[in-house]
């Protein structure tokens, strides 16, 4: 089973990153997350949770990056 | 006797060269006429064609952002009313619509207070805008006060975010 990284985008949702959770290098997915977030400032949640997550484990089947939010 | 064959030959050779070309040039003209029939046909359907390819990328798109927030509704236990999404986290009530939310800070306060918020992608379909205030409030309801308190673009951990980095 594979597991996705998804973002909300102009067009409805776009996959950052698919992986095989058994195998796949945690570090390197969590290091794409944090480069991710380092630019543009969205944080990881669970989808299956809603939970925010500090780092992906290979719990997580989907993970949605969701954006800063400003007030005005 | 060669002068009479050639008499007949000739002209009957020259007779058939004139028919062929006629038909060869009545078969260009049909050719050319069913061209532009078919291009004619194109450009008025074109802009139809091009519509629905248009229309179908919309749809689809607003599915895929409905069917999120539908997921994180049901994620954050909110509830769909006429005014708003109504997300309870402790004592406070939130009532999340488009780019606006109102705090009630307990069912018995009727004072409300209210705030706009955006995304920072500023393309995302609205309701995926609604989903992902929905789901920061969940986790954060002290986003709210960041967020009225308009000091730019808020994380969802509470920290300020400039893109300028």
């Amino acid at each position: 089973m594979k597991a996705k990284i998804v973002v909300f985008s102009h067009s409805g949702d776009t996959t950052l990153l698919e992986y095989d959770p058994a195998t796949a290098d945690m570090e390197e997915v969590n290091k794409v997350i944090a480069e991710y977030e380092a630019k543009t400032g969205a944080l990881p949640f669970d989808m299956e949770t809603g939970e925010r997550i500090g780092r992906i484990t290979r719990e997580q089947n989907e993970v949605l990056m969701v954006h800063p939010i400003a007030g005005g | 006797m060669l002068l009479a064959l050639f008499a007949i030959f000739f002209p009957a050779l020259i007779l058939w060269r004139g028919l062929f070309s006629a038909f060869e040039l009545q078969r260009v003209v049909r050719r050319s006429a069913a061209q532009q029939q078919r291009r004619k046909r194109l450009l008025q359907n074109g802009p139809h064609i091009l519509d629905n390819c248009v229309l179908a990328t919309l749809l689809e798109r607003q599915k895929r952002a409905d069917t999120y927030l539908r997921r994180i509704v049901a994620l954050c236990g909110a509830e769909h009313m006429s005014n708003g999404y109504v997300l309870d986290v402790g004592t406070a009530r939130f009532i999340v619509s488009e780019r606006h939310v109102t705090r009630l800070r307990s069912e018995s306060e009727r004072a409300t207070e209210e705030t706009c918020f955006y995304s920072l992608r500023s393309e995302i379909p609205r309701t995926e805008e609604i989903a992902s205030a929905l789901i920061q409030l969940r986790n954060n309801p002290a986003l709210f006060d960041r967020w009225a308190s308009q000091c730019g673009a808020i994380k969802a951990d509470g920290k300020p975010f400039s893109s300028k980095h």
